[in-house]
């Protein structure tokens, strides 16, 4: 970045060290607003603070102090017109050298601005023509409004296409109010991109219509709210960011999980061991598996992901060995069960899914389905639990002991 | 029939074009021709001036020719000077048709 030349005629007060000293205030005005930050440059000015090439940082401006002065302070739109492409920090060299023969110092890059400034009283304007001006106004629509679709991507089509379309179980996986905090954060970005478009775009109308734009707007009037803006964003990232690292460093760890063999819970569903009571059972220890993982939500008060690994005796000579698997919810109301449900099939629905078909189980809702990795699923809701299942027995040579209908109807007469 | 949007010249792109008719030049010397054309009345901007230059040469009015260090120097097509003529006729009439409206009026003071 180009180093900052001396200000003509202001005497600099220095620290001990004889160098400038740097001045740090809030931002009263969003970094859109062009009046808004011209005019507040230019009343800084006028109290001795002068921006430094520093610029801006995290909400907060960077001045050195020096005699106060009348300074003309310019947001000028950075533009890619023809061989001007500027590298987005500063101007090219040659409109900088321009700028200067004709008064104008190159402070700062400002967002979608560079920021120039000029101490002489009768120096001619850096935009003389309106008009002209809204032709580089109208570049930066363009980038907002791409800025815009990318926003709705990445933080609203991506998440749920990537889950095709499921909305209510990753809530659950993410628990309720974290899924809403990061929906709300997403919306802020969103929404503040929409209204930075809407900005530009009443400020273009102005500079077609040959007005000059208010150099001497109140900034004072709201001086408050960026700044509480600023702060509060920073403050809800931290956290937010905060409570993604904790759960990715417990998910790494494995803290949430509980090996069953070290859980005395009795789960509101059937387990292998329910599938011949009083049989001998055993876990098998494949080095995965035979977990479970519990909690409550404000939508769910009841939560369970359960996966089992085990052998069950049926008889001396016939065991049933595999994996059981569990997604159990109770929800707050029955109507999100049926949500729930449907959520689940949508999410397995990745190529050679393939529906099998409603079961009668005695219960409101039975669907079974082959999901993406070719295993035999049942989707089951009855009231407001809901039960995504699968049992998949390793029988090798031998057929399998239980059929679909036979294990689902375990499932199912458990949640009755 | 309404014009489209690039044959609407502004004032001061009439008179960068203008310059342009003149001689091959760079920034600085544009600006410096149109403060000694006008006498003083257009000062051009050097944001205004480079974003005329950037759409002039978007649009093939103007084609750069030389680069020495900091200075780009540009010199007029043919497209730039048809656009440039097709303005000086339209003003040309713009100014016969006021000339003849204040003749109708018997008001003829103003063109003495």
């Amino acid at each position: 970045m180009q180093e900052l030349q001396h200000l003509k005629g202001v005497t600099w007060m220095s620290g001990n060290n004889g160098e400038k000293k740097t001045y740090y205030r809030l931002v009263p005005c969003p970094s859109y607003d062009v009046e808004g930050i011209e005019s507040w440059l230019e009343d800084m000015a006028e109290e001795g603070l002068f921006l430094t090439s520093d610029g801006f940082f995290f909400g907060f401006g960077f001045f050195h102090k020096g005699e106060p002065k009348k300074v003309k302070y310019r947001l000028q739109a950075k533009s890619s017109h023809g061989s001007f492409v500027s590298d987005g920090y500063e101007p090219l060299k040659e409109e900088m050298e321009l700028s200067r023969e004709l008064g104008w110092e190159f402070v700062v890059s400002h967002g979608e601005f560079f920021i120039y400034r000029s101490i002489e009283e009768n120096v001619r304007e850096l935009n003389s023509e309106p008009e002209v001006q809204a032709i580089t106004l109208k570049e930066v629509k363009k980038r907002q409004l791409s800025s815009i679709t990318t926003c709705l991507i990445w933080f609203i089509l991506y998440p749920l296409v990537k889950k095709n379309g499921a909305f209510f179980v990753p809530m659950l996986y993410m628990k309720t109010w974290f899924y809403f905090f990061t929906a709300g954060l997403a919306f802020w970005f969103v929404f503040g991109s929409v209204w930075k478009f809407v900005y530009y775009t009443k400020l273009y109308k102005k500079l077609k219509r040959g007005e000059q734009l208010n150099r001497e707007k109140n900034w004072k009037r709201k001086a408050w709210l960026q700044p509480a803006k600023t702060i509060l964003l920073i403050v809800l990232c931290c956290a937010w960011g905060g409570i993604v690292l904790a759960n990715i460093h417990r998910t790494v760890l494995f803290e949430d999980e509980i090996p069953l063999e070290n859980y005395f819970g009795n789960p509101p569903f059937a387990t292998m061991a329910d599938i011949a009571p009083g049989s001998s059972y055993e876990l098998r220890d494949m080095g995965y598996c035979n977990t479970v993982v519990e909690w409550s939500d404000v939508l769910a008060p009841v939560n369970y992901i359960w996966e089992e690994i085990a052998e069950v005796w049926i008889s001396e000579d016939r065991s049933v060995y595999g994996l059981w698997d569990i997604n159990y919810h109770e929800l707050r109301w029955p109507w999100m069960a049926k949500l729930v449900a449907k959520d689940y099939m949508r999410m397995d629905k990745e190529r050679d899914f393939e529906i099998i078909g409603e079961l009668d189980l005695g219960i409101e809702y039975a669907m079974a389905y082959i999901d993406d990795i070719h295993m035999e699923k049942v989707v089951l809701v009855h009231g407001n639990k809901v039960l995504s299942g699968t049992f998949h027995e390793y029988a090798g040579e031998q057929e399998n002991y239980f059929t679909l209908e036979e294990w689902a109807q375990m499932m199912a007469d458990s949640i009755k | 029939m309404p014009k489209k949007s690039m044959e609407l010249l502004t004032e001061t792109m009439f008179y960068v074009l203008m310059a342009f008719c003149k001689d091959a030049m760079c920034g600085i010397d544009v600006a410096e021709f149109i403060e000694k054309r006008t006498g003083g009345r257009i000062l051009i901007g050097p944001a205004t001036l480079y974003t005329i230059l950037g759409k002039f040469e978007k649009e093939k009015y103007i084609t750069e020719i030389e680069v020495e260090g900091r200075k780009r120097t540009y010199e007029i097509t043919e497209k730039g000077r048809t656009a440039y003529k097709e303005e000086v006729e339209r003003l040309k009439q713009c100014v016969e048709d006021a000339r003849a409206a204040a003749f109708e009026r018997g008001d003829l003071d103003e063109w003495k």
